[in-house]
Order: C-alpha cells, then sequence, then structure tokens
C-alpha cells in the first residue's frame, strides 16, 4: 500500500513537468528549543519561487536544476540562507535564530508573509506571548478573552468565554487542541478557559474563507497545538496569580531526538475559602466541606524515529469542581448531612505520527479521543434511633469521540500546493441521565430518568490546491462528509474556493466562498455558559446545519510597521437550532428533540483592521459593523428578530508601548452595542367564565437592547533578567474607569422609605467592577 | 520588593468588595394601556360557555396600581355581512359582556370582532367560523378514551376534546390527559386537550387519550365533545400554556404571547361543536 502511494505521487509529480528539476525538502525550526516553526517562509531568490512551512516545520520547494540562494524567514527571527547548486533531490532543514528585538515589542494579531500576498483570509495568527501582556481580570491570562479582542469575534456575556464569529453561536465553532475537538473550554463557570497559555505553542482563528481540509462547523475554526518541549536543553516557566498558579517544565528525552513538555495548572479558591467556612460552620454547630477548584494538565512527548518518521503523543485533562458537604450532628452519634455537587471536565487525547513520504509527500496520520462529562449531585442523609435514611439525586451528561484521520502536503511544482485527506469520528452522546436513589420510599428506590444514548459516525475527506500565478494565487478545494446515525445518513459536498490578486505590490484584492456543514448541536441557554450544556446529533427530526459565506476584502502592507485590512462578508446559516419558546434546559423528564426548532440565521457586516506591528508602540485597532437576524417558525410567531448577540458596532484598541527595556504598558479598550434581550412589557387579565389569570406580555423577541458595553483594562508589566532566568511583575486593573456593564435585566422592586411604597423597576445586575490583580512570573 | 507586595495585597482587597451584584435602574419606555379581549366563542352553550366575552385592559410591567385590568364600558360588537350582535356588560362581573340576543353562528362565515372604548384604540379581529366534524365512535376502557372522526384533507385543522361524566348526582369533566406529542392540555379550559393534523391531514382519526374511569360506572353516561377550534384559538392556548409554565422561571426561553387582535391583546377565536354519547 505504501509503495502504491509513493508511486501514485512520483507519477503525479513526474506528470507536471517535463523540465529536469529537482526537490529541497525539509524542516525549520528554532535553533534554541528545536520546535518546529510553522508557516515560515522559504524563498529563492533567483527564480522568486518559494514554499511555507506546514504545521509540523516541513518544506518541500521543487526547482529547475542550477545554482539556488535559498532565504528562510519567520517574524520574530533572524533570516537564513542557503546558497548551493542543485543537481539532484536535497534536503535542507534550518535552525533559526530568535532575533534581538529588545528594542521593540513585537504585538501582532497576524504574523506571517505580508498580509496582502496571502491567499487565505479571514484568518489572524495569534502570538502567545502577546496574549500574556493583554491586561487581564484577575490577573488570568486567557486565550479566548485574548481572542474577543479580534474584529468579527464577539464575547457574550460579560467576563465569560463565549466566542460568536460573524454571527454564529458558540457551538458553530470547531475549537482543536492538536487536531483533537474540545467541547467545553470553559473553567469557573465559563470565567476561564480551558488553554493554560504556557503550554501552547500557536493558535490559528479562521472566520471564514474555510480551505477544504477544515470542516464540521459553521463559523469559525480555532487551531491550538501545543508546544512540543525543548529537544535541546530543560527550561520551564510559571506564574503566580491571585486565582491560581502554574508551571510548565519541558526539555529533550533524548537530544535532538525526543522531548516532553508538562504543563499544569491549578486554582486554589478552595484552599483560602476552606479555613474560613469551616469556623463559620463549627459556631453554628455544623461541620462543612467544601469544593472549589480547578486543575489542568498538558502534556506532550515527542520521538524521532528517524529522519523520516516522528511520534507524538499529547494529552489534556481538566477537571472544576464545586460542591458542598454539611453534616449537623446531634445526640451521640446522630446526624443530618446534606451535600450538593457539580463536576465537569475534559479529556483528550492525541496520537500522531508524521511520516515523510519523499521530498515532495508529507503524511500525517492521528488518532485521537475526546471527551466531556458533566455530573451534577444533590442528597440527603439522616441518621437516628430508626437508622439510616438517605436520598440521593445524580445527573450525568457528556459525550465522547474516537476519531481517526490521515491528512496528506503534497507540493508537486512551487505553483502547486496540493493537501487531501480522510477521516472518520466515533461519537456517543449522553443526553441527560437523571438517577435517584434513596431509601425514604419504597418507589424511590431506584428511579431512573435515562435520555437514551446516541451514537454516530462522521466521516470526511477533501481535497484542496494551493495555485500560485503570480500576482493572481487561489486556493480551490473540495470536502466531502457524512454523518450516520441511527437509520438516518447525511452527506454533503462543500465547495470551497479563496482567490487573492496583487492590485499593486502592497495591496491585494481577496475573495473567498464556503460552503459548511455541521452535524452536532449544543443545546445551550443563552445567557449563562453552563456546564450542563447538552451535545447531541442531527437525527431524522433535527438537520444538520449549513451554511454559505461570501467574502470579499483589501489587505495592505503600509508605512511604519502598519498593516491594514477591510473585509465584509455575508453569511446564511440554515437549520440553525434553538431552543422552543418557554422550553427550559433543565427539564431533562422531556425528550431533547422536542424542546429545539430548527430555523434560519442571516449575519452580514464589514471588518477594519489597522494593525502596528513594529516600534515602540505596537497593537491594533478593530471595528467591526455587523448585523445578525434569525428566524424559526416557531419564534416570535415567525417574525425575524435579532440574535441575542447581534452587535452593530464593535470596536476594540489593544495597545503595547514599551516604556524602557523592563517596563511594558499596557491598555485595552472594548465598545459594543448592548445585547438584544426580551422583557416584559405589560399584562392583562384572561377570563373564561369560571377563573381569571393575569397573561404577560413579553415584548417582541430581542427587541430591548441592554446598554452599550465599554470597558478600558490597563496593566504595567515589570521585567528583569536573573541569573537563572527571567521574572516579571504583572500589575493590571480591569474595568479601570469601573463602567457598570451590563450582565442581565429582571424586573425586580424598589421599597421607598418616604413614601413607604414598593415600586416595580427594571434592574440591571452588573458584575465585574473596577478589579486590580497583579501576578508574577517566571521562567528559567 | 516588600512595597510591590504591599500594593499587591491592598489591590486585591479593594477588588474583593461589591464583587458580585450592584444593580443600577433601567428606563424603558411608557407603556400605553390596550384593550384585550377574550372571547372563545361557538356553538357550544353551558354555564361556562355562554359566548360571554371578557375584556381586560394592559397595564405596563412597571405599574404599581392595584387597580382591577377590567375595563367597563366598553363597546362590544359582533358582526357577520349584515348581521350585527350587540353585548352588554354584565351588571354583577364587571368586565364581561353578554350577547343580548342567542348567536347561531354558521359554519364558513366570517366573524368581525371590534371593542370601543374612549381612551383607548379600537381593537379588531376576525375568524372563520369552522365546519363542523362529526364523531364518527367514541369509546372508553379503564386506561383509554378513542374518539374518532374524519379530518378535512389540505387544510391546517385544530381540534379539542373533552368528556364529560353524567350521573344522577350531575355532571362534571372527566380528568383527560395527553396521549402521544401531538397532544397538549388546554389552558383556557382545563378539562380540554388540543392537537391538530398535522400527522393524519385528510384522514379517518383516531384520537387517544388516558382516562381512568372512577368507582362504579353503573349508571353513569359519558359524553364527548369534539370542538373543531380555529388556528388562532389553537395557538393562543398553547402559548398561553406555555406562558403559565415559565413564570419568573429564569432559566426559560421567553414565550411571545400570542394575539389576533389588532390595536390590542387577548384573543378571538371560534369553536364549532359535535357531541357523542357514550352509553
Amino acid at each position: 500500500m505504501n509503495k502504491f502511494i509513493v508511486l501514485l505521487f512520483t507519477l503525479m509529480g513526474m506528470s507536471l513537468f517535463a523540465q529536469e528539476r529537482y526537490t529541497i525538502s525539509g524542516y525549520i525550526k528554532d535553533a534554541d528549543s528545536g520546535e518546529k516553526l510553522i508557516a515560515a517562509n522559504v524563498l529563492d531568490v533567483n527564480t522568486i519561487k518559494g514554499s511555507i512551512s506546514n504545521n509540523y516545520g516541513f518544506y518541500s520547494l521543487t526547482l529547475p536544476a542550477g545554482e539556488i540562494d535559498l532565504v528562510c524567514s519567520y517574524i520574530g527571527y533572524e533570516d537564513a540562507r542557503k546558497t548551493f547548486t542543485l543537481d539532484k533531490d536535497i534536503t535542507v532543514n534550518f535552525n533559526l535564530e530568535t532575533a534581538n528585538v529588545l528594542d521593540e515589542v513585537v504585538i501582532t494579531a497576524s504574523k506571517e508573509s505580508n498580509i496582502e500576498k496571502r491567499t487565505q483570509m479571514s484568518q489572524i495568527k495569534v502570538n502567545v506571548k502577546d496574549i500574556e501582556r493583554i491586561p487581564t481580570l484577575l490577573g488570568e491570562v486567557d486565550l479566548i478573552k485574548a481572542l474577543q479582542l479580534l474584529p468579527g469575534v464577539q464575547g457574550g456575556t460579560e467576563g465569560l468565554n463565549g466566542m460568536y464569529v460573524r454571527g454564529g453561536s458558540p457551538d458553530q465553532n470547531l475549537i482543536v487542541l492538536d487536531g483533537v475537538p474540545v467541547y467545553n473550554v470553559s473553567h469557573l463557570f465559563g470565567f476561564l478557559s480551558v488553554f493554560n497559555t504556557d503550554a501552547i505553542k500557536n493558535v490559528t482563528l479562521t472566520k471564514g474563507g474555510f480551505p477544504a481540509r477544515y470542516g464540521g462547523r459553521l463559523s469559525s475554526v480555532l487551531e491550538i497545538n501545543m508546544k512540543e518541549g525543548n529537544e535541546k536543553e530543560y527550561h520551564g516557566e510559571g506564574s503566580i496569580g491571585i486565582l491560581s498558579s502554574r508551571l510548565t517544565v519541558e526539555g529533550p528525552i533524548a537530544k535532538d531526538k525526543s522531548s516532553f513538555m508538562v504543563s499544569g495548572r491549578r486554582n486554589y479558591m478552595d484552599l483560602l475559602m476552606k479555613p474560613l467556612i469551616k469556623r463559620q460552620a463549627k459556631r453554628n454547630g455544623e461541620d462543612m466541606d467544601i469544593d472549589a477548584y480547578f486543575y489542568d494538565l498538558n502534556m506532550k512527548l515527542n520521538y524521532k524515529l528517524n529522519d523520516n518518521h516522528t511520534l507524538y503523543l499529547s494529552s489534556y485533562l481538566g477537571s472544576d469542581n464545586f460542591g458542598s458537604d454539611i453534616r449537623d450532628n446531634y445526640g451521640d452519634n446522630y446526624y443530618d448531612k446534606t451535600q450538593a455537587g457539580i463536576d465537569w471536565g475534559n479529556v483528550i487525547t492525541a496520537m500522531r505520527w508524521n511520516w515523510q513520504i519523499n521530498s515532495k509527500l508529507f503524511a500525517n496520520t492521528t488518532l485521537t479521543y475526546s471527551q466531556f462529562e458533566f455530573d451534577f449531585l444533590a442528597g440527603e442523609e439522616n441518621y437516628d434511633e430508626d437508622g439510616l435514611k438517605a436520598i440521593e439525586a445524580r445527573y450525568k451528561s457528556g459525550i465522547r469521540d474516537f476519531g481517526g484521520k490521515i491528512d496528506f502536503d503534497f507540493i508537486p511544482t512551487p505553483t502547486h500546493y496540493i493537501r487531501f485527506g480522510v477521516g472518520n469520528t466515533y461519537h456517543t452522546y449522553n443526553p441527560g441521565a437523571i438517577v435517584v436513589k434513596g431509601t425514604y420510599e419504597e418507589q424511590f428506590n431506584e428511579f431512573l430518568s435515562n435520555q437514551k444514548k446516541l451514537y454516530s459516525h462522521e466521516y470526511q475527506a477533501y481535497i484542496e490546491d494551493d495555485i500560485n500565478l503570480g500576482a493572481f494565487k487561489t486556493n480551490v478545494g473540495l470536502h466531502f462528509s457524512g454523518f450516520n446515525t441511527g437509520n438516518v445518513n447525511y452527506i454533503s459536498l462543500q465547495p470551497r474556493l479563496g482567490m487573492r490578486y496583487l492590485l499593486t505590490n502592497r495591496l491585494s484584492l481577496k475573495a473567498s466562498y464556503a460552503d459548511m456543514t455541521q452535524y452536532i448541536n449544543l443545546l445551550t441557554n443563552e445567557s449563562l455558559g453552563l456546564p450542563t450544556d447538552l451535545w447531541v446529533p442531527s437525527t431524522e427530526n433535527i438537520k444538520p446545519q449549513r451554511s454559505r459565506q461570501v467574502a470579499f476584502g483589501l489587505a495592505s502592507t503600509l508605512d511604519k510597521g502598519l498593516e491594514a485590512s477591510v473585509e465584509t462578508y455575508y453569511k446564511t446559516m440554515n437549520n440553525v437550532i434553538s431552543y422552543k419558546e418557554g422550553a427550559t434546559f433543565l427539564n431533562q423528564t422531556e425528550d431533547w428533540e422536542r424542546k429545539i426548532t430548527q430555523g434560519k440565521g442571516e449575519a452580514y457586516g464589514a471588518e477594519f483592521l489597522l494593525e502596528k506591528k513594529r516600534g515602540k508602540l505596537t497593537g491594533w485597532l478593530g471595528y467591526t459593523l455587523s448585523w445578525n437576524n434569525r428566524q424559526f417558525d416557531d419564534i416570535n410567531f415567525g417574525k425575524t428578530y435579532p440574535y441575542k448577540f447581534d452587535r452593530r458596532h464593535d470596536i476594540e484598541l489593544v495597545t503595547t508601548y514599551k516604556l524602557k527595556d523592563n517596563i511594558i504598558l499596557n491598555a485595552t479598550w472594548v465598545y459594543g452595542t448592548g445585547n438584544a434581550i426580551t422583557l416584559q412589557e405589560s399584562q392583562y387579565q384572561f377570563h373564561n367564565g369560571s377563573y381569571t389569570q393575569n397573561v404577560t406580555v413579553m415584548g417582541d423577541k430581542n427587541s430591548y437592547r441592554m446598554p452599550a458595553y465599554h470597558r478600558l483594562d490597563l496593566g504595567i508589566e515589570f521585567v528583569k533578567q536573573k541569573k537563572w532566568g527571567e521574572r516579571a511583575w504583572n500589575f493590571s486593573v480591569y474595568n479601570a474607569y469601573n463602567h457598570r456593564n451590563p450582565f442581565y435585566i429582571y424586573l425586580g422592586s424598589d421599597y421607598d422609605e418616604q413614601t413607604h411604597e414598593t415600586k416595580k423597576i427594571f434592574k440591571q445586575i452588573s458584575l465585574i467592577p473596577i478589579l486590580p490583580s497583579f501576578s508574577y512570573r517566571f521562567k528559567f | 520588593m516588600k512595597k510591590i507586595l504591599l500594593i499587591a495585597v491592598l489591590m486585591t482587597l479593594v477588588s474583593c468588595n461589591d464583587f458580585f451584584e450592584f444593580s443600577v435602574p433601567i428606563e424603558v419606555e411608557p407603556h400605553e394601556s390596550k384593550i384585550a379581549p377574550g372571547a372563545l366563542l361557538g356553538n357550544m352553550v353551558n354555564n361556562e360557555n355562554q359566548n360571554n366575552i371578557y375584556v381586560s385592559r394592559s397595564k405596563g410591567a412597571l405599574d404599581n396600581t392595584n387597580t382591577p385590568l377590567y375595563l367597563s364600558d366598553a363597546t362590544v360588537t359582533l358582526t357577520s355581512g349584515n348581521d350585527v350582535f350587540i353585548y352588554t356588560e354584565s351588571q354583577d362581573h364587571p368586565g364581561l359582556y353578554t350577547p343580548e340576543d342567542e348567536i347561531v353562528f354558521t359554519a364558513g362565515q366570517q366573524y368581525e370582532l371590534t371593542v370601543e372604548k374612549s381612551g383607548f384604540q379600537t381593537v379588531f379581529a376576525s375568524q372563520t367560523f369552522p365546519a363542523q366534524v362529526p364523531i364518527i365512535s367514541a369509546t372508553y376502557d379503564n386506561e383509554f378514551l378513542k374518539v374518532k372522526f374524519k379530518d378535512t384533507a389540505q387544510q391546517q385543522d385544530y381540534y379539542a376534546v373533552e368528556m364529560f361524566r353524567i350521573t344522577p348526582s350531575g355532571t362534571a369533566p372527566c380528568d383527560l390527559k395527553p396521549f402521544g406529542s401531538n397532544t397538549i392540555n388546554s389552558s383556557t379550559n382545563y378539562a380540554r386537550l388540543l392537537f391538530s393534523d398535522e400527522t393524519f391531514d385528510g384522514n379517518n382519526y383516531e384520537f387517544k387519550a388516558r382516562f381512568e374511569t372512577q368507582g362504579n360506572n353503573d349508571g353513569t353516561q359519558y359524553i364527548v365533545y369534539l370542538h373543531h377550534i380555529t388556528a388562532d384559538y389553537y395557538k393562543y392556548d398553547k402559548a398561553l400554556g406555555m406562558n403559565n409554565d415559565v413564570g419568573n422561571n429564569p432559566f426559560s426561553e421567553p414565550v411571545i404571547m400570542y394575539t389576533n387582535i389588532e390595536q390590542g391583546y387577548g384573543i378571538f377565536g371560534m369553536s364549532n361543536t359535535s357531541e357523542f354519547m357514550i352509553e
């Protein structure tokens, strides 16, 4: 089989050119750590032909025989140059040295080659080091909150980790960690994300113009890759903050052959709260214990078998645990005990095998496992002279995936970069099981309300080609996907197209079209990012979601390290899901399919990004003008209404100023149109002969706008080089001018002490006031 | 270093104050009160339904007053072609308007309801009186009530079923419980179950409801009513049920209350009823 593949692609390669050509291939790495560099450029200055490295640092460039002047470049690194005569296929590896950037801070929302040169539009590569400098809530560096500062990406409810990309909902984001989908990204009920930035190597967010290799979600793909571990020497880094601390260690297992990375983080709210709560409970004659913490652990190993084969094993394990246990003792031995708890977490694992089949063909085979589980427990025990009586209710839900895929990169000539692959994922869904056990009543011995488990296969195949014709570049592809669940089989063929035309050497026009299909759905309450959210499949009754997105844009590199881009997009979505009116996710006795309805969505708008990449002052200014509507036959009487997070204006200003070599100032300001919500409007009475009832009248769906959201965050970082490495103190103030941003609005009442009247009033609850914090970082 | 630590600790302490909640009053546009008639009319006349119309007025969500919401001294008129049916307000029940004469509704004919009152916008609604759907058969055992009828093809039809137990001591509604996902409890009349012809359009259909006979059935008769109701009746009833269920639950999706009253709230719905006696 392997020989067949080699033969096939060798023949394909031969057929594409008749002239004598040879292939230069190899890996591009960081010289200090051995980390592979993704999307680094390789250019032959003589022919002006080039290539870029893939996700594993591999590149391939086929050129006519002759003199070669090869330059390898990557932002933040010194260029490397190699000259030689090309008269056979050869391997040329590059180890790039970190550039001396002491006199400037490079903060970017996008790296790679100049923005106007890239075919891919609507994609942002985020530098993890930059994220660490953005002022944060409680000093906790958070990847998702940093992404919310990019145009086209909106945060949902204040402080939480919702990500709403170009009018999509959070379930329409495919979030993958080392190629494995992560189903719940929330720690601390959504106030933090599960991604520990110390363990992350690179982050890419794609909002549109999806190449054919992506599929399975409608609105975005967020690819996060973990660090591979330093191949040369042992290093570590960590931080101590108000909420949590983290520590990362990496190093070689066998130098230049194998390395590891382990990164852990734990929050210690329980350690701080436990003694206080216990003392207070003791005063009330009770024993009380609490759980209130989260932890996560990232691990990665790689082993280079030889020049052509490398194995990777990466894993993430994280859990949140919140609960209390109260015991009230009386008499000599008797007691009452109540307990309640809520736990959730993800486990993911990926095993990858990189195989450089030949100098033009590279394969990556991945086996994946992903699991998300939610568990809620409430129980009561009573022990007295009649013996032990107990009752316990437990609710469990979750999703588990086993997957496998193989992806190929085939680079026959500098004009073509072909990617293709196949994959399959086996999903198991647990949409919620309630188990009640007890001794109070016989019928309570075991009551089971079990929404039956569901199983499905999701499979896909794709092929795409990056075609470089000089001023015109295009990416053409086709994504095929299928979904089999129960007796239903859905298939979908999704064409993809991306184009770039260089109007001048520094200005390009871009366009893209993407057709996407999504087979799994998240049932979620829009207002809260609770982990009770359920993942469920498309079924006979619930059709797959589908979107079509077209985008146009201009991109340019300006003077003084400035880059500017403007993109407009129009996206239609079919079969998007929503809870029906009156439905509640808390009602687990009702079949989930009966609680939801499907409808249409439409989102369009324009995104502007002005980015300054070099100099003492760096950062970006983003502005999004957008419209986002939904239409469901069963909601709002079929009338179109604005989506809750329809945000007409969204502005983000992110700046970093290097005051001195060791002092860095940071400021972030955000502004967003208020969320659209439904408020009670009035009430009247209905009477039917024998009884009268009050009827509450809500305004039209999402017809009320909450006040606008805006916030300024400030930060300052003091960095110092030490004998053992580097340390940094970071002080930040979240919501510096203490703006009372709306969290939610409810109908409440106020008592007027002068008139002694109670007055009904709509009240806005604001969650996060001015909030100073600090953290301490170190590296060794 | 000590200074930095001291500042850090102070900042942390300051940040703990009022962390979780501070509330701000929100201004909303004042509400303009509207007329909200409740008119579910039909050809089944009994103690509960005498084709009366209750007229309420709306009050804003922030209205603190305890003034009754019924609307007196309104002019309530039902018309159909040249026929005009005058309603007068009951002396005993303010806000309840009764027809001066008995109304005989004609299937397929359009009826228009108008309610006027000075200081309010006049409200209108219209309905076409549905055709009667005869019951082919009705039976019960100790588990189910079964009612068979033929649905009219190629039109969206809505139905309500109720049953009364007739004993020497009197007549009382039976407690029917929905069976199958297509059936819901009525919220305008708790004895009724509602359903649509979505799954059996144009066919003979046997409606089933869970029903348990009570005690000794000797001498007991049951009478079954099949109400062919208008779409507006069904939609309003369903929305009202969800509205009641949701209450103040913040975790429920909001229910947008249905109305077919132009310029106002409430409902004008109609039903044509057939009956079947189970001996």
